[in-house]
């Protein structure tokens, strides 16, 4: 069975008394191990899909249908505490803005600590432990000391490191990253993709990652799903739908990125 | 229009419609003259005759609150255009240039606003600005200006007026600085100044426009201010002088028959009541719709 | 040889020791580092770096948006400060500069005809101006139906379709971009990237375009600069730096660049 399954997900909502469309009915299914790609232009649809799988977008205005199978569970109809409990828990996210997604006013330590007290039941200096060695784990050096740092003192790549090591210390069986690098200097996304796709593979995570970057997606998915206009246009193995692309717009985005390849890169 | 979704503003925006219109159209709308003087009629009660009685001297209420209106809406309006004209040009000079300048106008701005409005409101008018405002018609130029402007205005009126809105033109400064001092970096106005445009035009055209939107609704709150502060300085016998109507006015002659002439105080009191209500809903609807994009 | 259409002699920004509220003193910041770099009519250049390296303020150096500390900026061999009323006017003609943030750079209040037209009234440009918006509006691809368009109403694409109009509207000699794509979805950059080199070609206009994105410089442009805090490391035709990269970090920016993530070091 697969770990995730998603049945016509529509998500709507008014704008300026035009109903709008922002997931026109959405199906895909993601298995253990496995990383699928959301693919697509702003507006696409695909973050709305990513927040819509736990019902992280606020109702109204939001209107969310379909259905959503997590490890046997229905996320849509499931009552809030132990959806609570799955959301950054059995599925944790990681977002685009590290600077946004801490709190300004807590410090490192605190905030992974809070993680990890909430979905491990550790407590005190076990707390503590797990996070020095997550921070360890995600290239946080010296990550004793910078417990007591504040999210300011790091940079946009050391931020978003401390967010991936808030998502894992949960252990959770799902990781939605949405554009996880799209904010992040190009020497340092390297850097977070090298570290996303060796802790999937050790710890077999499966993963929704959504990107609007071809490349990303080759380096790190094993299948696809190109979104345009709240639908998804083509879903396949990676290799193929880059090789062979069968929509229009899938054309269309790897004609775009075609156009501003580095000549003697490498393949 | 999008501003009517917020119900409230949209009631706002209608009561002062209607005010509007009264204003404008007192002279048809008015039972009595406002002035008229009817001894043997004074302190009636509401009735038939009077919808809201008459005052010590037998003059009809509801004619004179009518009259009133014109008094009250036009010190409110006047008086912040004034706060915000000269606001306006000071936080911009201060905001778009910055530097000494800047900090020149802005430690004026704060010491202007250390000082109690009241006591500065009582200290200008007890020097009698309007005689000597009288007297500024024989000078050439400007006397030539301002009897245009007494034809129109009665001189008091002009200086509760300008008194209020010299008083008021601080806050709205200190908005338009904080306003330019951030779109100063945006990119459309570097565009403007990559292009070669003028200090004026980067002031003019693009600055100050785009910074309306919060000067308008502190201009809505301050209308609201603007008819309060009339009534306090009328009510203290220094506003409007008798016989004019004003709602403040009203008010102060009231005074002393709050016992056996409720409606001497009610009526214009609810008049200001709702008059600055209305102007706080709109102003609220604007921030609101203002915030939305 | 004719003098440089744009030339920054070792030009240097240093920014004051401030002082911090609770305490501290921000220590000076030297944003840009005694650069030398010369556009030349018809050239096209690429600047690339990460963030902070100086960029956006070496472009705001050489347009007379800020001045510079030491050094010297020329346009057309004449001292850019030294410049004022009349001769600055001119001086600005022929050299004009696009931005990143597409939300940003139009004035909201103004239409597209408003916005096309302030520079034909700031020149005193003599002739139809009816015409010329039309022409304008096609240089970029756009028809007449936009004129009476606001900003809200234009995607980001189409907004910074206007902001190259505008800054054409003068006819200038070289064009500065800085970071006009960085804002935009991939294939709506790819478009944008096209009708740069189109009109560049067209016009027979210098372009210095900057980026953090070394594969949209080195598509466009036949040289390529490498800047990293505030100092130019690596100046050289792109074919030349793409093959065989003198500077190291600009080795790293290209391996980075290609998404090679078995060249990061594993943790």
């Amino acid at each position: 069975m697969p770990l995730l399954s998603v049945k016509d997900l529509r998500v709507a909502y008014t704008q300026e008394g035009e109903p709008v469309r922002a997931v026109d009915g959405v199906s895909f299914e993601l298995e253990r191990g496995e990383v699928l790609a959301l693919v697509g232009e702003s507006g696409s649809g695909k973050s709305s899909v990513a927040l819509a799988l736990t019902r992280l977008l606020p109702i109204p205005p939001a209107t969310v249908s379909g259905l959503v199978r997590f490890d046997g569970a229905d996320l849509l109809s499931m009552p809030l505490e132990p959806l609570r409990a799955i959301r950054g828990g059995k599925i944790a996210y990681v977002f685009q803005e590290p600077a946004t997604s801490l709190n300004p006013v807590l410090t490192i330590g605190e905030q992974v600590e809070e993680t990890i007290q909430l979905h491990t039941g550790a407590r005190g200096v076990g707390a503590t432990q797990a996070a020095v060695e997550w921070l360890t784990r995600v290239g946080i050096a010296s990550a004793e000391e910078r417990l007591h740092s504040y999210p300011h003192e790091f940079s946009g790549g050391m931020q978003q490191r401390v967010m991936l090591a808030m998502a894992m210390a949960a252990r959770p069986a799902l990781l939605i990253a949405d554009e996880p690098t799209t904010a992040l200097d190009v020497t340092i996304q390297v850097q977070i993709l090298r570290l996303l796709r060796d802790l999937q593979r050790t710890l077999n995570l499966s993963m929704l990652l959504i990107s609007h970057d071809l490349t990303v997606v080759e380096r790190i998915a094993h299948r696809v799903a190109v979104m345009s206009e709240g639908a998804i246009v083509e879903l396949g193995p990676v290799a193929q739908v880059l090789k062979q692309p069968a929509h229009p717009y899938t054309q269309a985005l790897l004609r775009a990125r075609a156009a501003m390849t580095l000549r003697s890169a490498r393949p | 229009m999008s501003l009517f979704k917020n119900r409230l503003a949209a009631a706002g925006a209608v009561v002062l419609l209607l005010l509007a219109v009264v204003a404008v159209c007192a002279p048809w709308i008015a039972p009595y003259d406002p002035l008229r003087v009817s001894l043997p009629d004074a302190l009636l009660s509401p009735s038939g005759a009077h919808w809201l009685g008459t005052d010590q001297l037998g003059r009809d209420v509801l004619s004179r609150l009518i009259y009133g209106t014109r008094i009250s809406l036009v010190i409110g309006i006047l008086s912040v255009g004034i706060a915000v004209i000269v606001g306006s040009l000071v936080g911009a000079l201060a905001g778009f240039y910055g530097g000494w300048l800047d900090g020149l106008l802005m430690r004026f701005v704060d010491t202007l606003l250390s000082i109690p409005t009241i006591f500065l409101l009582l200290a200008m008018i007890a020097m009698d600005p309007a005689e000597r405002l009288q007297q500024l018609e024989t000078v050439p130029l400007l006397g030539g200006v301002c009897r245009a402007v007494f034809a129109a205005l009665d001189p008091q009126i002009v200086v509760v007026m300008s008194v209020i809105g010299l008083m008021s033109w601080m806050g709205v400064a200190r908005l338009v600085r904080a306003e330019l001092l951030t779109l100063k970096e945006r990119e459309f106005v570097l565009a403007a100044r990559v292009l070669g445009a003028s200090s004026r035009r980067l002031i003019f055209a693009h600055l100050l426009p785009n910074a309306v939107a919060p000067v308008l609704v502190s201009a809505t709150l301050g209308v609201g201010g603007a008819i309060l502060t009339e009534s306090v300085l009328s009510f203290l016998g220094l506003g409007v002088q008798p016989p004019t109507p004003s709602w403040g006015s009203i008010l102060n002659e009231g005074r002393g028959t709050l016992g056996i002439a409720w409606w001497l105080t009610l009526s214009p009191g609810a008049c200001i009541l709702v008059t600055v209500l209305a102007f706080n809903l709109l102003g609220e609807g604007l921030r609101e719709r203002f915030a939305r994009r | 040889m004719t003098p440089a259409l744009l030339e920054a002699i070792g030009v240097s920004k240093t920014f004051a020791p401030r002082e911090r509220w609770g305490g501290g003193v921000r220590a000076a910041v030297a944003a840009v580092h005694e650069v030398t770099l010369a556009l030349r009519t018809g050239e096209t250049i690429g600047l690339v770096g990460e963030s902070g390296c100086g960029k956006t303020t070496l472009a705001k150096l050489l347009v007379g948006l800020t001045a510079p500390s030491a050094g010297e900026v020329l346009m057309q061999g004449r001292p850019l400060r030294r410049l004022r009323g009349p001769e600055l006017l001119k001086a600005r003609r022929s050299v004009q500069m696009i931005f990143q943030d597409p939300m940003n750079s139009l004035n909201p209040r103004m239409t597209v005809e408003e916005t096309l037209a302030e520079p034909l009234l700031i020149h005193r440009v003599a002739g139809d101006r009816r015409a010329r918006i039309q022409a304008l509006l096609e240089s970029v691809r756009l028809s007449a139906a936009y004129r009476s368009r606001l900003p809200r109403e234009l995607s980001g694409g189409e907004r910074q379709r206007i902001g190259i109009a505008r800054a054409l509207a003068v006819e200038p000699d070289a064009l500065l971009c800085d970071e006009p794509i960085a804002s935009l979805d991939v294939s709506v950059g790819a478009q944008i990237v096209e009708l740069l080199r189109a009109l560049a070609r067209e016009r027979r206009m210098a372009l210095l375009f900057i980026s953090h994105d070394i594969r949209a410089v080195a598509s466009l442009c036949e040289r390529i600069v490498v800047m990293r805090q505030g100092r130019l490391v690596e100046d050289a035709p792109t074919d030349q730096l793409l093959a065989k990269p003198c500077d190291p970090y600009t080795a790293l920016l290209l391996r980075s660049a290609a998404l090679d993530l078995d060249a990061v070091p594993a943790l």
